[in-house]
């Protein structure tokens, strides 16, 4: 294993318009060792990741490697000095094989510029490490897992010969096994004398796989160490700023009617097809559903908005929904459904639940309007709008600039909090469905969510909590309903101790052997 | 930041004329000549100006239009068509009713061409929704469709067999509309100008102001988000594409009615394509459509004055000045961000 | 018989610029760039192979105008699209504006009418159909090679569906796609020059007629593919020849107008399009800046 300086940043700053976002950084990282960058959302890991690979050029300080200073301008020159890069989403085409994948931008080609497909695989199969991880050739990306798809990645990562590797949050789409098998990857690289850079906001897996670790915290260096000399607590606080003390014991759940029943419910025309699922949600309590992505809780979502059709029963707040809706009827259907006190916050936040060019002040009611009197025989009350939406938007402590601001301005935690504030205030909320509530917010933020979801909870809203981060669902849910591949895989009851919830079968359940295979195969088929 | 928008688009349109006088000067004219015919041509005297309004007054109407579907998220580059047809129904109504009177005459034939425009635009709409056809083929091709329809009308049905051109009868005494000797001379300015302007107000009532408008930016803006929250996406293109489609019948009346009281082969001239231009300048604004509409109106008529007045040059560098002044208004990025940082570093140095 | 020996004919004949604009138009989508433009660069290269001749008395030279006027379209168009970020369809319908305004004022400065340019001389024509019908359905062929087989091809269809995996290779996708839009700039200039060197006698305004357009609709049909993509104008083409057939034709005593059969082609277009939902086949990154 070597032990020389491989990367090093001298007083690095990066400065956009409005913010540095990587701010005076110096730190040298070790060749031939599995480096795992920390720090929360926003916190300028990928930029600094970024300036590593080329992709954006520092305005101050410099970077070297291997001791050299570096004047990449593209990706294409750091590549060629030996680096890679997985990106957070996978930068793969779907519709491409895998080995024209791998090959696109370093074809090998005869006369013509004639693929010459044979001779790549050829070479993938001399090399151990790209022939070890099994994939066929031929089947195009989009038939793959998640998982198989980053092996893609990873393979074109070795076909360039890449010597320092950076992932982006490469475990977040990840179950816990495919997670295992991802590191044993990395560490047989590392083994190689490979440098890799992982970054990513989970603290399991860095004391499990890797080497060293490094903190930033709004673009400053905050800590660095050696994963064997480290202490959790000393990590967190370099990300956190301040410890973070534990929510506080809540009270147990006060059920009531029920909300929200699914019988025997399929989901089949879907990219991620729903098989058989039956559960039902009462008044007071938070039902956690937990999974990795893709085992068809969009899907889901969709359904009990009534905007899928589906086989089976479903019942939201007393209504049953029409199994195979046209795109009227569901417009109707789910109005219905909000009049009577549905509210969503969706996954893709700035897709489904934010018009980004239009102001704080639009988006911080639009939708409810009607059920708030912000209209009158359909023109808008300028004064009233605005009056109700300063009042929401300071109960949910959101913080902006000016309510003529495009939305898309303010940060991923205060756009989060107008999407509570607009879908709670102002009228009876009976039940919440919430997806990814905290996903790239910052810890003051999710801690102001997590107390308003249990504060709905304590009201008697029922509460539906889909995450693919399993501490969150165990901190929020009173019980947990876990899927695998479209199908329940596991139901587990909150215990009254100190930890309520088994993680370990809860991701047993989540990777449920059984239930991935025979989805696997039909999709094949 | 407003202000700002309002800077750009005008450098756009500078931008716009000066690589046109610029091509002028390679086909060897004085482009500084050139600049003062279309000046005086469009605003040398009330006739002229009258015309550069009469002019202006479809393409309110087609920019209006485009710029209602436009604010959906939908490209309707059918308003020639939709003109097209809107304008024969008010030209059918008025043949089959000669002798009724203006109070009638008048809402008549602008619901009849409303009408009209707003059923050719729902077929662009229904093929989107249920059959999955882009609006911009399917509008593209029911223009043609539509010049097949206005011709059987005036070639067949409603020929003026009397006349030497191809052309309809006359409508009705009470159809005419009054024009505007007062504001335009002799030129056939008529009261349709005010009709637009009208319209320009409603619609930017409620584009800004009422639910319908609100909506209708909802879905262009952020569909997937207005979906999830209970809009009905297909409704609001149908309803979309109608209003735009109705909008766009209308702009046959200050020809039709207010200038012709006839119908003639190939009457739009050219208004809707010029709409989409006039929707693209005046950036979605209703008041930013009239403005855009009030020049490129004055292009127009100004134009035609290079046929006689210049030797290597004709009206067709109106359009070629208004496809400049639409790319570069597209490409407003490309000079934007240069010149937000100029400003930003010129306000840093004065504080 | 002879009825339909001279349908098939001139079946052949409308579908040959048809290919050509559907073939570059297919270049320019499946590398991500919306090609409304496509009526524009036939126009366009119409016109330079037919201004050429006119000066020159060479139809080679007029050919090779023709298919360079097209590539310069395609550079401007793409360049303009791609550098600038905006909407392809908003960039498409102003560069087809700008070559409706340029023509005619250019045509003015050199030949004194805005109409069209002079008459050419059958001999300084290119009179052989068939020699474009064979280019094109070589083309098509290439096309479909290529598509597969090729590192230019791999580079395009990934332009088009997921461009930010050429960046991270280092490979600009704003450049694979200019380069494509310049590619079919010059496809669709083969078919400008037929329609004025070989089906016409000179340029005329507008002559293009909407085939930009259904060469369009063609592509659309033909799912983006350059097999289905050629047999969808050989459709399309068969409603054009239908209705120059029909034309001047009475039924049972009754005359058609003449306006009701020019609309049977656009019509056939419109319906056949709504016949086959094959949007879901566009390219993904279609229409999106990279």
């Amino acid at each position: 294993m070597s032990q020389t300086t491989s990367v090093q940043f001298d007083s690095v700053s990066r400065v956009f318009p409005h913010c540095r976002a990587v701010d005076n950084v110096s730190a040298s990282f070790e060749g031939g060792q599995i480096h795992a960058i920390l720090g929360e959302n926003g916190a300028g890991k990928s930029t600094l990741m970024k300036l590593l690979f080329g992709l954006l050029q520092p305005t101050e300080g410099q970077i070297r490697i291997r001791g050299e200073v570096q004047h990449w301008k593209s990706a294409g020159d750091a590549i060629g000095a030996g680096l890679g890069m997985v990106q957070q989403h996978f930068a793969l085409v779907d519709s491409l094989s895998v080995i024209d994948n791998i090959m696109l931008g370093y074809e090998s080609t005869s006369a013509l510029g004639v693929l010459n497909r044979g001779e790549a695989i050829r070479n993938l199969e001399k090399n151990r490490q790209s022939a070890a991880l099994q994939l066929d050739w031929h089947q195009r990306v989009e038939e793959l897992s998640v998982g198989e798809k980053q092996k893609v990645e990873i393979l074109k990562l070795i076909a360039r010969k890449s010597q320092i590797l950076v992932l982006d949050e490469p475990t977040a789409v990840l179950s816990p096994k495919e997670i295992d098998g991802l590191f044993a990857i990395l560490k047989s690289l590392r083994d190689q004398g490979r440098t890799v850079f992982v970054i990513t906001h989970k603290l399991g897996e860095v004391f499990d796989h890797c080497d060293t670790w490094f903190v930033l915290r709004a673009g400053k260096k905050t800590g660095q160490g050696s994963i064997a000399t480290a202490r959790l607590d000393d990590i967190v606080r370099a990300m956190v700023g301040t410890d973070v003390p534990p929510l506080d014991s809540r009270r147990p759940a006060v059920t009531g009617e029920s909300r929200l029943t699914f019988s025997n419910v399929s989901i089949l025309e879907a990219a991620h097809p729903v098989r058989d699922l039956s559960f039902e949600l009462k008044a007071g309590e938070v039902l956690g559903v937990a999974g990795v992505d893709g085992a068809g809780q969009s899907e889901i979502v969709e359904a009990l908005l009534g905007l899928r059709s589906f086989a089976g029963e479903i019942e939201v707040l007393n209504c049953i929904l029409k199994s195979s809706p046209t795109p009227n009827e569901s417009a109707v259907q789910l109005t219905r459904l909000r009049e009577l006190g549905l509210a969503l916050v969706g996954e893709d936040r700035h897709q489904q639940s934010l018009w980004l060019d239009e102001s704080v002040e639009i988006n911080a009611a639009i939708g409810f309007e009607e059920q708030n009197q912000l209209v009158k025989a359909g023109w808008i009350q300028r004064g009233a709008w605005r009056e109700a939406v300063l009042r929401w938007l300071n109960s949910f402590d959101v913080r902006f600039n000016s309510l003529e601001l495009p939305v898309a301005r303010l940060s991923g935690g205060n756009q989060q909090k107008l999407i509570f504030a607009r879908e709670l205030l102002g009228r009876a909320v009976r039940l919440l469905v919430v997806h990814q509530p905290t996903r790239g917010v910052d810890f003051a933020a999710i801690r102001l969510i997590h107390e308003r979801i249990i504060a709905e909870r304590d009201r008697g809203t029922a509460v539906v909590v889909i995450s693919s981060e399993l501490d969150e669902l165990m901190a929020l849910s009173d019980r947990i309903l876990v899927l695998c591949a479209g199908r329940a895989t596991g139901h587990f009851y909150r215990e009254p101790t100190s930890a309520p919830f088994d993680r370990e079968k809860i991701g047993v359940a989540m990777t449920d052997a059984a239930a991935s295979r025979s989805t696997q195969q039909e999709r094949r088929a | 930041m407003r202000f700002f928008s309002f800077y750009v688009t005008a450098i756009a349109v500078a931008l716009g004329f000066i690589l046109a006088l610029l091509l002028t000067a390679f086909l060897g004219e004085n482009p500084l000549d050139v600049a003062w015919v279309l000046i005086r041509g469009s605003v040398g005297s009330s006739t002229a100006f009258g015309y550069s309004l009469f002019y202006a007054t479809p393409l309110i109407f087609t920019g209006l239009s485009v710029a209602w579907a436009l604010k959906a998220g939908l490209f309707n580059i059918g308003a020639e068509g939709q003109m097209t047809v809107g304008g024969i129904s008010m030209a059918i109504v008025g043949i089959l009713l000669q002798d009724l009177s203006a109070w009638l005459a008048w809402p008549l034939a602008l619901s009849a061409g409303f009408m009209a425009g707003a059923f050719w635009a729902w077929l662009v709409a229904w093929f989107k929704v249920n059959r999955g056809v882009h609006e911009v083929l399917g509008s593209i091709l029911l223009n043609f469709v539509s010049y097949g329809l206005a011709g059987l009308f005036i070639l067949n049905v409603f020929r003026n067999t009397e006349s030497a051109n191809p052309e309809t009868l006359e409508i009705g005494s009470g159809f005419h509309l009054s024009t505007l000797e007062w504001l335009g001379g002799t030129s056939p300015l008529n009261i349709a100008f005010f009709f637009a302007l009208a319209f320009a107000a409603l619609i930017d009532l409620l584009i800004r102001r009422s639910k319908i408008g609100l909506h209708l930016s909802w879905t262009g803006g952020s569909p997937e988000f207005a979906r999830r929250s209970g809009l009905s996406i297909s409704k609001q293109t149908i309803g979309a594409m109608m209003i735009s489609g109705g909008l766009a019948g209308l702009a046959g009346a200050s020809v039709i009615l207010g200038y012709m009281h006839k119908a003639r082969e190939g009457f739009a001239g050219g208004a809707g394509f010029v709409g989409i231009a006039v929707a693209l300048l005046g950036r979605g604004n209703a008041w930013g459509v009239v403005a855009a509409a009030v020049l490129f109106g004055c292009l127009q008529k100004g134009s035609l004055d290079l046929d006689i007045d210049t030797e290597n040059i004709s009206r067709d560098l109106a359009v070629v000045i208004q496809a400049l002044i639409v790319i570069a208004v597209a490409a407003r990025p490309v000079f934007e961000r240069p010149i937000r940082n100029w400003v930003d570093r010129r306000n840093k140095a004065v504080n | 018989m002879d009825l339909f020996v001279a349908f098939i004919e001139s079946a052949l004949r409308v579908s040959i610029p048809l290919m050509f604009a559907a073939y570059g138009g297919l270049i320019s989508e499946r590398s991500g760039l919306a090609n409304v433009a496509l009526e524009g660069l036939l126009l366009m290269s119409a016109f330079a192979g037919a201004a050429t001749v006119a000066v020159t008395q060479n139809p080679w030279l007029g050919l090779a105008a023709g298919i360079f006027a097209g590539a310069v379209g395609g550079l401007v168009f793409g360049v303009a699209a791609i550098k600038s970020r905006a909407d392809h369809i908003v960039m498409g319908i102003a560069f087809n504006m700008l070559v409706a305004g340029l023509i005619p004022t250019i045509c003015r400065a050199w030949f004194g009418v805005t109409g069209g340019t002079p008459q050419l001389d059958r001999s300084v024509r290119l009179t052989s159909d068939a020699s474009f019908f064979v280019a094109a359905i070589l083309l098509g062929a290439i096309l479909f090679w290529a598509l597969r087989a090729t590192s230019w091809g791999l580079r395009l269809k990934a332009a088009g569906d997921e461009p930010s995996a050429l960046t991270v290779q280092g490979v600009s996708a704003g450049l694979v796609r200019i380069q494509a839009s310049v590619l079919c700039g010059a496809v669709v200039g083969l078919g400008g020059v037929n329609l004025s060197l070989c089906q016409g006698s000179g340029y005329i305004r507008e002559m293009a007629g909407g085939r930009g357009f259904i060469a369009l609709a063609a592509l659309i049909f033909g799912a983006w593919k350059p097999v289905q993509a050629g047999l969808a104008c050989l459709l399309f083409a068969s409603a054009d020849a239908l209705q120059m057939l029909l034309q001047g034709k009475s039924f049972f005593d009754f005359a058609m107008p003449n306006s009701i059969v020019q609309i049977v082609p656009y019509v056939a277009t419109l319906l056949l399009l709504a016949l086959r939902r094959s949007t879901m086949n566009a390219p993904k990154a279609i229409n999106r800046p990279v």
